[in-house]
């Protein structure tokens, strides 16, 4: 890996929705390999925004976004949706998780889609998350007969099935009550320090900041100021 | 994007169609009887159109009372219960008689467990080409031989018995039902011959009550038909007699009431020796005013023109069915990726390729229209069961 130390390197990235005022100006912004980062900021402050376009959902109008020294605005949307799926991992608010797949289908589909075969060593490492998630037992289940949390941590085995180098996660803890919501977190910290992954947390609470290695303030960091009411956050 | 991905979205597919399984089996029903319909009324009017033309076709002429030429032709051809005056037996003979064609007399008024009873001689078996499969044909009065579908639908065989129907609740003055020893079952020919049962004609006029046996009573042989005696002649009861059955002994008792020659039959099937011969006895039998002459062939074709009318309509209808009913199916499946939007955002934030996308969707499609296609191939193939003249009943 060459670019080991600065996995993602955002410069002069610009961005804005058509149509709204809405305006992401960032001079720098860089997250290295095993690092964990909480992105904070007041409501429609680009968070989500910057998060898309980590992970290439989003391109920007200007600037770049590098990944492992790749601009990903460069290489194609069949090539960003590729290293969605081998690179980085995806953890929801709201879960996102298919509700005609079992937990255990639901944490192999990033596998699945990306076109590679569930070995028995993969399954293994599905049957191990569920594991150390506390979910093992629930492998057969739909997303109807799971709780809040047992989603959330569903989907954290999900989007560390594919051993990503980096972790994307939007308040994933937005939805869940504190107790729940502290085990979650657990969960998330140890995989990532495990697979020495990169971790960006969205979060509004300011509890929990003292758990990453960094905090970045994008309400500060926006150049382009927060305008009076929002389109995006 | 490899193979593999475009598999597995194909079994999401499936996931998803399963999971929804009820809304899957509503649309997939709505698809198949879409695709169903218009090919099982194509196939019956095929099937139906040949098997009509081939029977009219093999049926040079028939001879019935003044009437309708259709109803003639669809009781003498088809058994179908149509009205039919009866005329003289006589007829038949006449026709034997000039040398110029050999007559099928047939008698068509009875019925057997709601089955045509067709009164008739050995030789329209012969005529039709049809084959005993289990037992002999019928040889005198009381015996009869079954069309395969009737025994298979009444299960009786050779060496059993079958009861005609009465003609009415209010024919005080009919006879009693009578009681047909079954001889023999028909093969199966795939013709209206399935579904009838044959006699002979003097069966047939027994049943009508144009001739009868006489039974002999006493204590000795049945004491509960014995109602009392009138100097010294028993006295027997009605009531208790459910039917009547011909029995060796008793045909030596068999008569008809009036000449035989005017005994009655429905219509004669007439094969003429040869064109010339057809061609004087038409000559002839086309002046008389009291009987009517017909080319079955031609009256089919007449029938089937205007079924084929009918079916091109029915046709039309069913297209425009169709096209509502694909409409409706295409609506509810834009609607479903509408309501699916967060589903397949979610997909496509994880990283889903274009192509395994397209996949996904399609293979929904394909897999719905896949099991409504077997639907309708499984509903052609079930009415290749159905007769194939139902289309010409359907239509009477």
């Amino acid at each position: 890996m060459p670019h080991s130390e600065q996995l993602l390197k955002i410069r002069d990235l610009d961005f804005s929705y058509p149509g709204t005022s809405f305006r992401l100006h960032l001079d720098e912004f860089v997250l290295e390999s095993g690092r964990t980062k909480a992105l904070i900021g007041r409501s429609g402050c680009g968070k989500s925004t910057l998060l898309d376009l980590a992970c290439g959902i989003k391109t920007p109008r200007d600037g770049t976004v590098e990944f492992e020294g790749r601009d990903i605005a460069e290489i194609g949307d069949e090539a960003r949706r590729l290293l969605r799926l081998e690179s980085v991992g995806l953890v929801f608010q709201e879960f996102r998780l298919l509700e005609y797949l079992t937990v255990l289908d639901s944490i192999l589909l990033p596998i699945r889609l990306s076109g590679r075969t569930v070995t028995s060593d993969i399954r293994e490492r599905a049957h191990e998350l569920a594991r150390r998630a506390g979910i093992e037992a629930l492998l057969k289940r739909r997303p109807q007969r799971l709780s809040q949390g047992e989603r959330q941590r569903a989907a954290i085995c999900r989007a560390l099935i594919g051993t990503p180098r980096m972790v994307l996660a939007d308040e994933p803890t937005g939805n869940l009550d504190p107790a729940t919501a502290e085990s979650v977190l657990d969960l998330l910290f140890e995989q990532v320090a495990d697979a020495q992954a990169a971790l960006l947390v969205i979060t509004h609470d300011h509890e929990i900041l003292g758990r990453f290695d960094e905090v970045f303030d994008l309400s500060e960091k926006n150049l382009a100021g927060i305008p009076p009411k929002a389109g995006a956050s | 994007m490899s193979a593999r991905a475009h598999l597995h979205a194909i079994t999401l597919a499936w996931r998803h169609l399963t999971f929804h399984g009820f809304r899957s089996s509503t649309i997939i029903l709505a698809l198949g009887i879409s695709i169903a319909l218009p090919l099982v009324t194509g196939s019956l009017l095929e099937r139906g159109e040949t098997a009509t033309m081939t029977r009219s076709e093999a049926t040079p002429l028939v001879l019935g009372a003044p009437g309708g030429s259709v109803d003639l032709v669809l009781a003498s051809l088809w058994f179908l219960p149509e009205p039919l005056e009866s005329f003289p037996i006589s007829e038949s003979e006449a026709i034997n008689d000039s040398m110029l064609a050999t007559s099928i007399p047939l008698s068509l008024a009875a019925r057997a467990s709601d089955h045509p009873v067709v009164g008739t001689d050995v030789e329209y078996l012969r005529f039709r080409g049809r084959s005993i499969a289990n037992g002999r044909s019928f040889a005198m009065p009381g015996e009869c031989v079954l069309g395969a579908d009737v025994a298979a639908s009444t299960g009786l065989l050779p060496g059993d018995v079958i009861l005609t129907d009465p003609e009415g609740l209010l024919d005080i003055g009919g006879g009693y039902p009578l009681r047909l020893r079954i001889t023999g079952v028909l093969a199966k020919s795939e013709s209206a011959d399935d579904a009838a049962v044959f006699c002979d004609l003097r069966t047939s006029w027994i049943i009508a009550g144009h001739g009868h046996v006489h039974i002999e009573i006493d204590e000795e042989t049945d004491p509960h038909v014995l109602m009392g005696e009138n100097e010294g002649r028993p006295i027997a009861s009605a009531a208790v007699t459910p039917y009547t059955e011909l029995t060796p002994e008793r045909l030596d008792s068999l008569h008809f009431h009036g000449a035989p020659g005017d005994l009655p039959i429905e219509a004669i099937i007439i094969i003429p020796n040869d064109q010339k011969s057809g061609t004087i006895l038409s000559a002839r039998l086309d002046r008389r005013e009291d009987m009517l002459l017909v080319t079955p062939s031609s009256v089919v074709r007449e029938i089937l023109e205007r079924v084929f009318r009918v079916g091109a309509l029915v046709g039309g209808v069913l297209l425009a069915t169709g096209a509502a009913t694909l409409a409706v199916i295409g609506l509810v499946l834009v609607l479903s990726v509408r309501l699916r939007k967060d589903e397949l955002t979610t997909l496509r934030m994880i990283g889903i390729s274009r192509g395994t996308y397209v996949t996904l969707l399609l293979s929904e499609v394909m897999i719905l229209i896949v099991f409504a296609a077997i639907i309708g191939v499984v509903a052609v193939w079930a009415s290749s069961f159905l007769p194939a003249d139902l289309v010409l009943r359907l239509a009477n």
